[in-house]
């Protein structure tokens, strides 16, 4: 269904534009008939008052615009033919003035507001070789340059481009065309007798960031990139602006994958999975992969201008001082990155100083997070009563019990109707009101450029008291000396987060809420017994959040960069780069000894008492260093060989350490110093992990071109690193591309459709390195926890597998590019397969060998899919100054296991055999993240009870874990956005829609929230559903069984195909950038925003959304100044 | 021209650093990617130290403590109840199921097997452990001050593989004599991942193993402090400056070594060498005095209260956290307000007790009044027994090498052997008078009056002797007897050679 609407829309934009095409139109009005001099686009009505003789041109232009402040751009050479002009007029519009001035000769003019154009009519030469060429200038970004010289080179002839860019020229094959503007690199072009010619003129500064394709490593051009990349522009990061970095990553581009977390919600300081093209790896261990809520072995590598950092630090940084963020996907593009670029490379390029008078942008803005509950649907404190006692709660059939559960039956009936019905899920939530300030500093000379920025930014999240406050501060030194080029970034950031003490939201949704908070007097009431005369007790999570805890944490990191770039020759570069990070980490999570866990009987003796409070210190420290020395090598042969080889080595060391301790016995709240705490908690001990690794790479790339038309690209790395195997130390990887620049083909020259046709195709292989060395080596731990008479001693953990090593990923690529009509519609279209082996396991050992298992390489998991983009200007109008860009992307994949290890298979085996429930198992031929269940039949009307099939396919009303089946694939197949961009002047409108289908979700919410077992409804609140959808006699068809005393378990009834529509980010913007601004204040422009971000969601399935922390709409507002 | 050339030298010297850089890179590269942990020592790490040497060392008889092996499923449980020892019957609690398939001798059921595993990979943890230390000795000598001292290091660790493979023949294998059943079995020489144990005959088993104790002997006879000097003597000798040479009846010693000799040659039925083992040992003597008395009744004394008799060990382990887990499973301590159930701890009824001391004199016998427990009280109201060698009193003095210890050769055992393999009934006469001397029990005439009543003697003494240390079921293996005390029913062949875990195959097997 979703697919068919996104096919449907993308065919009306494409229909729209080709049934009219407005852009490739020419001017009907041509202004070079001898009556039409001037041609009127945009007139102010300008009058003059003249009275000049025989001045030159020039002269009668500069008087003109004294007078009118128009400006004439024209060609002196052209106009040094034209005779002196003799003029009077007596406030006469500026275009009567010139047609009768100029109507006899060949000047004409075109009027746009204040810009006059003027032009030369072409002289027709004699002779029959003359053809007449059309065609467009354009600039980078594809809009079209209006007024710019197209000259035939050594002749005086020439025409200005129109309003939309094109031209139309008369020119004998073998001639040279010049295409020039003001402040664009001029070009030549010889022409060959084509009948259209586009030509793209550059600004005149060096290259521009858009034509090279920024590995990290090697600086490519992109007409010459095998590999598969997206670009993410300053621009886009300003116009999908999300909660953070990340955040505003996801609502650009679809081929990053963020896993759902729906436990951790919109809470700031919770780190999201990342992905690209799918999971390459899987869990080494079924136990963990079960526990742990996600998996970061998928994350992508984070380069920075060429060193790597976590993804921690790309989630704080400050998007304002980022130039552009490229996600190379292929192994063509990250086989450079070798053994740890099968996971993807993501490459930040940050801002470089600009050189100039002093710069200056500052920003301030707020955020909010705003509470979204839509997906809670509970009972209010009658209905949860009513319904507790329309279950026969309170009754029991020995008489004495039977009174004392109507008491508390009665007594709650009072609460609720003296109006207690409190809303506990709104208590822990509030708007939470952020800001962010932002300062930059440029300046300097060409030879001396320095940036200074700091930001500072301050999340406040739904949740109260849930915040994450960011610091950073930088400073980038540039100096250029002969052909030196020495660069430093410092760069310190700080910063403190702080978890709410309000403790999981899930807490509030389970009250009842005929309970309140508070008692009569308004104290606080500790906690709740759900079940009269039954030892269950339930703190009340509000007082415990009053009370003086706290969970924090925090970082500081300092960064240095220090780069030196030689470029001896032109066409060869040496940079040498260092770059050294130090982190230090710290969280302090206090727990009150009033807090009401310390109620239970553990607590009620005196050792108990002094154990009462516990604070848990965790401190550690990362310090990492990289050194890379590149050497690129680039030149053209004979005009049509363009050769690029570069050489890459580098060498990094990392160093962390880790320290944990937890403490216990505080006597009061108010000192929460961690050297109150009594002694360690009970049977722990410091614990914390230490950890060294070395890395030594050598990259070789290199590339060959031909004729811009054809061209090969081939990189190879070797890798060594200290934490594989003593067999195998080092590591080669490689990748080989090809591609065809169809658009310059001669069959394509001259097609008046196709501007750009591009095909690629690549193949490589990748590794994702192996976190530890543990494994590789036969090692002792220290015991500390046993002696022998009075000698320690050391265990041997384990035997090492010296041929252990790196996850192999081979990939395979196939893309096309292209672009129509000037590249109005823009798409891109990739196919890949994505093999990755030797993945992590553990393998059965012979028990002889004294130990049951070892590390090795076993198992494989292959992912398929495709990336397609599509964009398109529906409205290009330069002349009101208005443009529609709609685009969309459709990502496709299909995760597939395809070998596993014997001891996974056995711990697959043994986990069916436990009577557990929505185990993540792994199963080969299966999706990773694939959902197991019994088969249901549904509910039997006859009894409420449900009824299942056994894994023969047999009918059977008792659910065993053994009858489990792959019931879903929770990752969804096809993914995508879709987002408009319209600009108007300074004001621009940008949506993105995110979509997603074709996976399966278990609706956990039926389960934990409708299906309560009976007896539990006292404990908890209830789903709405509770009340009216459940099996109540025989008869009832429903969807739900009936009360039950019997848990409901993992079945296909609650695994529902999911499909997905958000509004995730509307931004709203409007740059005030004129010259009354100008006048008024001491600015240069001045920038309003609004960004919206998870506005709508809709979902095929009904579940609570959020359990830990829900979701919120986050909305900032910003102003920014140009100074 | 000029350019081109100026460039052309330039690109050449350009060229000559860079295979500089890279060259020099790639040489000094493998050192450099060679980390240390300061958590954790890799095994080339750990032997370029004396320090680390006895860490090791010390790491391997910690392996050998661990409740798995010798800390209590080889000693006080699972091997008892393979001797059906212990029984629980049908309704035993889930914590000692597999104590009662055990009895059955029902290996393939899950519970044995679980437990059977355990062992097994416990056992051979510690000969991995000593291979490692016994490679590296070789490899690593100059870590050594002396000569000495590497062949006390070796002889262990040597002495630690043929111990723990002793009794995986003595488990695994098949019947010492008379085998219907061959069975192959792994010796493991493994220090590393792709030195996978080769399966070995009876007899070729039986080669290596005693080729191990042979070179232990050697080794600890040059390298042994206390193959001249008694325990207590070196002990207090304070001429040796390294405290790691001390305390030789906790580690691997040459006469343990002598020991484990006896103790296989009688296994094996080579009787004459059993005998000739035991009497060098029984009969050295030191300044006059005999090296290795029986000390069993001043170590139960009411001023000691030693009930694993440690003093007269050849053997010892040390087992600092012991009580930890006695007083759950053996019980051993004096009855209390708690109910003792026999469907879950190791304990035995009074009819029992009475039939493993039939035929002593109990109001004499050290062992029956001091090494038992008898008022043990299940809610039924009936009364039970539970052995007390691993209880102590907390503020035991000696606590550390008379309390916390787990005895794995005994003089008594010695004894044992030599009044088995004696041809002279008289010699036999004689030992056992001393022996039941150390008792208590004063015997006024010769007790046996054939070598045969001696042998059927032997059998209950062992019973009764090293009841929770591990030996009996080893006693009805060598002798293939047909019945077990408490057994019902005639034990078959296969009941004596326990399954190899399922993870385990022969790769002689599938050869044609």
């Amino acid at each position: 269904m979703m697919r068919e609407k996104t096919f449907l829309c993308l065919a009306l934009v494409s229909g729209m534009l080709l049934s009219r095409p407005a852009w490739a139109r020419s001017p009907e009005n041509s202004w070079r008939g001898a009556d039409n001099v001037v041609e009127l686009v945009n007139d102010d009505g300008q009058r003059v008052t003249l009275d000049l003789r025989n001045v030159t041109v020039k002269q009668l232009f500069d008087a003109i615009h004294q007078q009118t402040g128009m400006d004439f751009m024209y060609n002196t050479e052209q106009l040094a033919s034209v005779p002196p002009v003799t003029v009077k007029a007596t406030n006469e519009p500026v275009p009567s003035v010139l047609a009768r001035v100029f109507g006899e000769t060949d000047i004409v003019f075109k009027i746009d507001g204040k810009m006059v154009t003027v032009a030369k009519k072409g002289v027709v030469k004699a002779g029959t070789q003359v053809r007449k060429l059309r065609g467009t200038v354009l600039d980078k970004d594809n809009f079209p340059v209006i007024g710019a010289a197209v000259m035939i080179k050594g002749t005086h002839r020439g025409v200005a481009t129109d309003v939309d860019g094109n031209y139309e020229i008369e020119v004998e094959p073998g001639e040279v065309l010049t295409f020039s503007y003001i402040g664009m690199e001029p070009k030549e072009v010889v022409y060959n007798g084509m009948a259209k010619l586009t030509v793209e003129l550059r600004e005149s500064s060096q290259t521009t960031l858009k034509d090279v394709v920024v590995t990290g490593i090697f600086r490519k051009a992109k007409e010459s990139y095998t590999g598969a990349v997206s670009t993410v522009t300053k621009e886009q990061l300003d116009m999908f602006k999300g909660q953070n970095l990340l955040h505003t990553l996801k609502n650009i581009d679809a081929s990053l994958n963020f896993a759902v977390d729906n436990l951790n919600g919109s809470n700031p300081n919770n780190l999201p999975s990342i992905s690209i093209r799918g999971n390459a790896s899987i869990p080494t261990d079924l136990k963990e992969f079960n526990e742990s809520q996600k998996s970061m072995v998928n994350t992508p590598l984070i380069i920075m201008d060429g060193f790597e950092i976590s993804l921690t630090k790309l989630m704080d940084y400050n998007d304002e001082e980022i130039e552009s963020i490229n996600i190379l996907k292929d192994a063509a593009a990250t086989a450079i990155y070798g053994s740890r670029g099968a996971n993807g490379v993501i490459v930040v390029v940050t801002k470089e100083p600009e050189a100039g008078k002093l710069r200056a942008n500052a920003e301030m803005g707020l955020t909010f997070e705003i509470p979204d509950l839509t997906s809670y649907d509970l009972l209010n404190a009658a209905q949860k009563l009513e319904l507790e006692n329309s279950l026969g709660l309170y009754h029991d059939d020995y008489p004495p019990s039977d009174t004392n559960w109507q008491e508390v039956y009665n007594r709650r009936l009072r609460d609720v109707l003296r109006g207690v019905d409190t809303d506990w899920i709104s208590k822990p939530l509030h708007t939470g009101v952020g800001q962010r300030y932002n300062l930059r500093l440029e300046g300097g000379s060409e030879e001396f450029r320095w940036a200074a920025s700091a930001t500072y930014g301050n999340t406040q999240g739904a949740m109260k008291d849930s915040e994450r406050r960011n610091f950073t501060g930088d400073i980038t030194l540039m100096y250029r000396v002969k052909d030196f080029i020495f660069k430093n970034y410092t760069s310190i950031g700080v910063n403190r987060s702080r978890e709410s003490k309000y403790g999981s939201f899930s807490d509030y949704v389970s009250m009842n809420p005929y309970e309140s908070p508070v008692d009569e007097n308004g104290d606080w009431i500790r906690s709740y017994r759900h079940r009269e005369y039954y030892q269950a007790y339930a703190g009340n999570p509000l007082y415990d959040a009053s009370l003086n805890s706290f969970d924090k944490s925090g970082y500081e990191e300092v960064t240095n960069n220090f780069s030196i770039e030689w470029k001896p020759l032109p066409e060869f570069t040496v940079r040498g780069q260092l770059g050294l990070t130090n982190v230090r980490n710290t969280r302090d999570v206090f727990v009150s000894p009033y807090n009401s866990r310390f109620d239970g009987d553990e607590y009620a003796s005196d050792e108990g008492y002094f154990r009462k409070g516990t604070y848990d210190y965790n401190t550690g420290k990362d310090f990492s260093m990289n050194a890379n020395l590149t050497f690129s090598y680039s030149k053209v042969f004979k005009d049509v060989h363009q050769l690029y080889v570069g050489v890459d080595l580098s060498a990094s060391e990392g160093k962390s350490h880790m320290y944990i301790f937890n403490l216990e016995g505080f006597g009061t709240e108010n000192i929460t110093s961690l050297v109150n705490a009594q002694q360690y908690a009970k049977n722990s001990k410091p614990s914390g992990s230490q950890s060294i690794y070395r890395r030594f790479g050598l990259t070789g790339n290199a590339s060959y071109t031909y004729d811009n038309r054809y061209y090969v690209d081939v990189s190879y790395r070797v890798d060594g690193n200290s934490n594989f195997g003593s067999n195998k130390k080092y590591a080669p990887f490689y990748s080989v591309g090809l591609g065809w620049n169809l658009h310059n083909e001669g069959f394509l020259r001259e097609n008046s459709v196709i501007n750009t046709l591009r095909l690629k195709a690549s193949y490589g292989e990748t590794g994702t390195q192996l976190t530890s060395s543990a494994g590789t080596l036969s090692v002792y731990d220290y015991i500390t926890d046993n002696k022998y008479l009075n000698w320690g001693g050391a265990l041997l953990q384990g035997l090492g597998n010296p041929d252990l090593t790196w996850q192999k990923t081979d990939e395979f690529n196939l893309g096309i590019e292209w672009g129509l009509w000037n590249d109005r519609l823009k798409g891109s279209f990739d196919v890949y397969t994505k093999k990755t082996s030797n993945l992590l396991s553990y393998m059965d050992l012979p028990l002889s060998m004294g130990f049951s298992s070892y590390s090795a390489n076993v198992g494989a998991v292959k992912n398929v899919g495709f990336e397609a983009s599509l964009s398109a200007y529906l409205i290009r109008d330069r002349v009101h100054d208005l443009s529609w860009m709609l685009s969309g992307q459709l990502v496709y994949n299909k995760n597939e296991i395809t070998e596993l290890s014997a001891d996974i298979e056995a711990q697959n085996k043994a986990y069916l055999e436990q009577d557990v429930e929505i185990a993540n198992l792994l199963t080969v031929g299966r999706p990773q993240n694939a959902i197991y269940g019994v088969r249901s039949l549904g509910i039997d009307p006859s009894t409420g009870e449900e009824i299942f099939l056994d894994k023969d396919g047999n009918v059977t009303n008792t659910w065993k874990s053994s009858d489990m089946v792959y019931l879903g694939c929770k990752d969804p197949k096809y993914k995508g956005i879709l987002s408009s961009m319209v600009r108007w002047k300074g004001f621009s409108l940008n949506l993105s829609f995110a979509y997603r289908w074709g996976g399966q979700v278990y609706n956990s919410t039926l389960r934990d929230r409708v299906e309560v077992r009976r007896s539990a409804i006292l404990d908890q609140n209830v789903d709405k559903r509770v009340w009216s959808e459940r099996w109540m006699k025989p008869g009832d068809v429903t969807f739900f069984k009936g009360f039950s005393d019997n848990d409901t378990k993992s079945t296909s009834r609650y695994v529902m195909d999911e499909r997905v529509l958000e509004l995730q980010s509307v931004s709203l913007q409007y740059k005030w950038d004129n010259d009354a601004l100008r006048k008024a204040l001491p600015v240069q422009t001045v920038t309003f925003g609004v960004n919206m971000s998870d506005i709508f969601y809709f979902s095929s399935v009904k579940l609570e959304r959020g359990i830990n922390y829900p979701f919120a709409r986050n909305v900032q507002a910003s102003v920014k100044f140009l100074f | 021209m000029d350019i081109n050339g100026k460039g052309k030298s330039m690109k050449r010297k350009i060229y000559i650093a860079l295979w500089a850089v890279l060259t020099c890179c790639f040489s000094s590269c493998d050192d450099w990617l060679d980390v240390r942990s300061d958590l954790e020592d890799k095994e080339e790490d750990i032997f370029r130290s004396y320090e680390g040497f006895k860490s090791a060392l010390t790491g391997c008889y910690m392996a050998m403590a661990d409740r798995d092996v010798y800390g209590e499923r080889l000693t006080m449980t699972n091997i008892e109840s393979l001797a059906n020892l212990w029984q629980f019957g049908q309704n035993a609690s889930e914590s000692v199921m597999a104590d009662h398939y055990l009895n059955l001798h029902d290996y393939d059921n899950d519970y044995a097997k679980t437990a059977v595993q355990a062992i097994y990979t416990g056992l051979f943890n510690v000969v991995t452990q000593a291979n490692i230390v016994l490679k590296h000795c070789d490899t690593d000598k100059d870590v050594f001050a002396s000569e000495k001292t590497r062949e006390m290091f070796m002889g262990e660790a040597y002495a630690l593989r043929a111990y723990c493979q002793m009794d995986v023949l003595r488990l695994f294998g098949q019947l010492p004599q008379g085998a219907n059943r061959q069975v192959e079995l792994p010796y493991s020489y493994t220090t590393q991942l792709d030195e996978v144990p080769a399966y070995y005959s009876f007899t070729e088993y039986v080669t290596r193993l005693e080729e191990d104790l042979d070179k232990a002997a050697a080794l600890l006879k040059e390298g042994d402090p206390s193959y001249e000097a008694t325990f207590e003597q070196v002990n207090s000798d304070n001429s040796l400056s390294d405290e790691f040479l001390l305390d030789r009846q906790f580690r691997m010693n040459y006469w343990a070594v002598r020991a484990m000799q006896a103790r296989l040659a009688l296994y094996l039925g080579k009787t004459e060498d059993a005998y000739k083992l035991a009497m060098e040992i029984i009969n050295l003597e030191i300044d006059g005095e005999t090296r290795f008395p029986l000390t069993g009744a001043s170590d139960l004394s009411k001023s000691n209260n030693y009930y694993a008799c440690p003093s007269e060990a050849l053997l010892l382990l040390s087992k600092f956290d012991l009580k930890n887990y006695t007083v759950s499973t053996l019980v051993g301590a004096t009855a209390d307000n708690h109910f003792y159930s026999p469907t879950r701890y190791y304990i035995l009824s009074v009819d029992k007790l009475n039939d493993l001391y039939n035929g002593m004199l109990t109001a004499s016998h050290n062992r029956y009044r001091s090494v038992w427990n008898k008022s043990l009280r299940e809610n039924t109201g009936a009364t039970y027994c539970a052995v007390m060698k691993y209880y102590y009193e907390d503020d035991a003095k000696n606590l550390m090498r008379k309390h916390q210890v787990i005895p794995l050769i005994r003089m008594s055992e010695i004894y044992l052997i030599a009044m088995e393999t004696t041809t002279s009934l008289e010699e036999a006469n004689r030992l056992y008078r001393i022996y039941m001397r150390d008792r208590e029990v004063l015997l006024e005439a010769d007790a046996f009056a054939s070598l045969d009543e001696v042998r059927t003697e032997m059998i209950n003494e062992y019973r009764r002797e090293f009841f929770a240390e591990g030996l009996m079921f080893y006693v009805y293996k060598r002798n293939h007897s047909a019945t077990m005390m408490w057994k019902d029913g005639a034990v078959q062949e296969d009941e004596y050679i326990v399954k190899l875990p399922a993870s385990e195959y022969n790769p002689n097997l599938n050869k044609e």
